[in-house]
């Protein structure tokens, strides 16, 4: 009894010094991350004035009634899921391709690789100032040489037509060297075995990359996707700088919309209304990541 | 490592773990204590970032804190455009400021809801009666004085004087001399320099802000036939509606050649890049009296004209600035105004408009900076008593603004005059009727 007692106490110091690790950590999120999320959807039930937090008024699901009623709600969504697709179809298979090139050890590799992260480790808010002014028709860059080349100038973000894909170019440009990593270290896990058995018995690059590499980096691909089309999905300040959701709505995406309508007209529970739809549908988009990054083969 | 050891310790001396953790939340005790504040809390104050402002402000500030030496400032900056979410997050958060910067048109929102309190107890009507009117008037709300002014603003138009060399041109000085918007048109047609593919090289006309309601809506409301015309006054603050006002046909003829300027005559640039009058690239450029005192100290070689702002009928700039309020919900409210009262005194506002180069809200300080004597910055002051108004004023001015900001954005940049004016008609009336 006295053993097992002893073993019991043991184990229970253990758990107890386990805890003591990660409790600083798991305060921070429960207090930054977890509290507001409960909080925001406590909140979105109420007629929430942000300039009058003492005078909120508990309005039930007024507020989500108001959301499915909202046509510029649904324009918001629509302008995201095109922008979330656009940018994973538009930003994978480059960054895949560019992993490819960096995998093979080659003379100024290691150069391609620096300049590709650069736009990773640059601050969004500077990404998005200096393409603004890289976008500008009248005096930026990106005319002058299409002036140069004879080719038609565009207008980029003073254009309706022309808003969204400017703003997709410009986030393809900064994520390219994130995906691109990811993709190279799950070509690097592959092991160099299976090419080596596939070259004994004759197989082409080509059939090495459709047999080999594609299936074995199915993990890494769904990973991809699905935090592509979360940070996508979250896409806000190069809008706040800028098109502010214009011109005529073009890139008034969601999370935009919600700040506009929580910062700017001040209705803050309508808003945590639609950051709750918004948290769902991230939430979906979680599950099922969940069940579609299950391996089908180990290795 | 951390782990293996925390293990080991309760595997030796286990029996010794209360204690350990007895004391380790007294010290933790002890240092919170250690750490409190032994001194009175500081008075917070919000302002903004863009120099020359934060310079001379803060030489100001400490001014005010060696006569106060009780007083401590705690004085946080943000760029303009955050400063009225600075303010309402830290409502929002219970965090509030003691004073803040208010920015005129705003004057109004805070007070219908709240956020800052009257100053008309603290302040006498022979203190309040060397500030201009019009200033007077951004501060207040509902008969009562919410803000004290710091400066004030109006706009008119600088020209290049290079450009215009050869054209034959005679500028006017004078508001009385001011072009109509039929000449101004006809002078940015001849002035706007393009290649032979139709690339525009130098721009008519480039304006301090693009899209707002303070630089591009005076021109607007300039084509309302006097000042009682519904185009003039913009809004119709008794029944909450800009229908009729927004959408007149006046308005509607005016907005269409704004957009022309824009899209069909191409004279105006649909966006803007920093300082493209200060670098040639535009011939005239509408600003306020600030631009004035930045040219002389940041582009002295540049050569610059200035003349009255053009007009469609009836003659108009916007005026309004900064002021300073007291936050309700301020634990140091009797401080605060005597922060107040300090740096809108005669003498740090005249030491303010010294280094900052903007007009001054008080009669005093004008009558007595020569410069305003004469032109050209004469021509400022003279747009701002003269042809002076402030924006249009709604406790929803967030929102208002915003909504004019993506209509002047959609129409300059070629969506549908008339079909986009209706669309914005109806939402801000939705948002005017909500107070």
């Amino acid at each position: 009894m006295g053993a097992r007692n002893r073993v019991r106490s043991l184990h229970r110091k253990k758990a107890l010094v386990a805890y003591l690790i990660i409790l600083p950590a798991a305060a921070l999120i429960i207090i930054f991350r977890v509290v507001p999320v409960f909080a925001a959807m406590l909140r979105s039930l109420y007629n929430y004035h942000i300039l009058k937090p003492n005078e909120m008024q508990f309005n039930g699901i007024a507020n989500y009634l108001k959301v499915f009623g909202d046509p510029v709600f649904f324009n918001s969504l629509k302008t995201t899921f095109v922008f979330a697709a656009a940018k994973v179809v538009l930003q994978l298979l480059p960054a895949f391709l560019l992993a490819l090139f960096l995998q093979r050890k080659r003379q100024g590799v290691g150069i391609v690789r620096t300049f590709v992260l650069i736009p990773t480790a640059t601050s969004l808010v500077v990404v998005s100032v200096i393409w603004g002014l890289l976008y500008d028709p009248n005096n930026g860059l990106f005319n002058s040489v299409l002036a140069a080349l004879r080719l038609p100038q565009l207008k980029y973000f003073t254009s309706a037509r022309q808003a969204l894909g400017s703003l997709l170019a410009m986030m393809i440009w900064k994520d390219m060297g994130f995906i691109t990593i990811i993709f190279l270290s799950g070509l690097q896990d592959i092991p160099a075995t299976f090419y080596e058995a596939a070259t004994v018995d004759g197989a082409g690059s080509l059939t090495k990359l459709w047999r080999i590499t594609l299936p074995l980096l199915k993990r890494t691909t769904v990973f991809l996707v699905i935090i592509t089309t979360i940070w996508s999905f979250q896409v806000f300040t190069p809008v706040y700088i800028n098109t502010k959701g214009g011109p005529q709505h073009s890139t008034n995406v969601l999370v935009y919309y919600i700040f506009e309508r929580g910062f700017i007209r001040m209705e803050m529970g309508y808003a945590l209304a639609m950051s709750v739809i918004l948290f769902f549908i991230i939430m979906v988009i979680g599950i099922v990541q969940n069940r579609l990054i299950r391996a089908d083969f180990e290795y | 490592m951390l782990s293996s050891y925390f293990h080991h310790y309760l595997i030796t001396k286990g029996g010794q773990m209360k204690r350990i953790l007895k004391v380790g939340a007294g010290l933790l005790l002890g240092l919170l204590f250690v750490a409190a504040p032994a001194t009175a809390a500081p008075l917070r104050v919000l302002s903004y970032t863009t120099e020359p402002v934060p310079r001379v402000q803060d030489a100001i500030f400490a001014k005010f804190m060696a006569a106060n030496p009780e007083i401590k400032l705690e004085v946080e900056r943000v760029p303009f455009n955050e400063l009225y979410r600075k303010i309402a997050v830290s409502v929002a958060s219970g965090t509030s400021y003691d004073a803040a910067y208010v920015d005129g048109p705003m004057t109004k929102s805070y007070a219908k809801n709240g956020i800052i309190i009257p100053l008309d107890p603290f302040f006498t009507k022979a203190e309040l009666a060397d500030f201009f009117p019009s200033s007077i008037e951004e501060c207040s709300a509902d008969g009562r004085l919410y803000a004290i002014p710091e400066r004030q603003s109006a706009t008119a138009v600088l020209y290049n004087k290079k450009h215009l060399a050869n054209t034959g041109l005679v500028i006017p000085e004078r508001l009385e001399k001011a072009w109509k918007m039929d000449q101004f048109v006809e002078v940015l047609n001849k002035v706007t320099q393009k290649d032979a593919s139709g690339r525009v090289l130098i721009w008519g006309l480039t304006q301090l802000s693009k899209y707002r309601l303070y630089s591009d809506y005076s021109f607007i409301r300039s084509n309302g036939a006097d000042k009682d015309s519904p185009v003039f006054k913009a809004i119709d603050n008794v029944n909450k509606t800009v229908s009729g006002y927004l959408d007149h046909p006046d308005s509607i003829a005016a907005l269409q050649l704004w957009q022309d300027l824009h899209q069909k005559y191409q004279v105006l640039p649909t966006q803007q890049s920093p300082d493209m009058f200060e670098n040639g690239l535009s011939v005239f450029h509408q600003c306020s009296d600030i631009t004035v005192g930045r040219l002389r100290k940041d582009f002295p070689n540049l050569e610059w004209g200035a003349m009255p702002q053009p007009y469609f009928k009836t003659p108009i700039v916007h005026t309004g600035s900064f002021h300073w309020g007291i936050m309700e919900k301020s634990k140091n409210q009797a401080d605060a105004v005597k922060f107040i009262r300090y740096v809108t005194s005669k003498e740090a506002l005249t030491e303010f408009h010294l280094g900052v180069g903007q007009l001054p809200p008080r009669k005093s300080i004008v009558e007595s900076v020569s410069s305003y004597k004469t032109y050209p910055q004469k021509l400022f002051a003279d747009s701002l008593f003269q042809w002076g108004v402030p924006r249009p004023g709604t406790p929803a001015y967030s929102e208002y603004e915003n909504f004019m900001f993506q209509m002047l954005k959609d129409i300059i940049l070629g969506a549908d005059v008339k079909t986009t004016v209706a669309d914005y008609v109806a939402k801000i009336d939705e948002v005017l009727k909500k107070y």
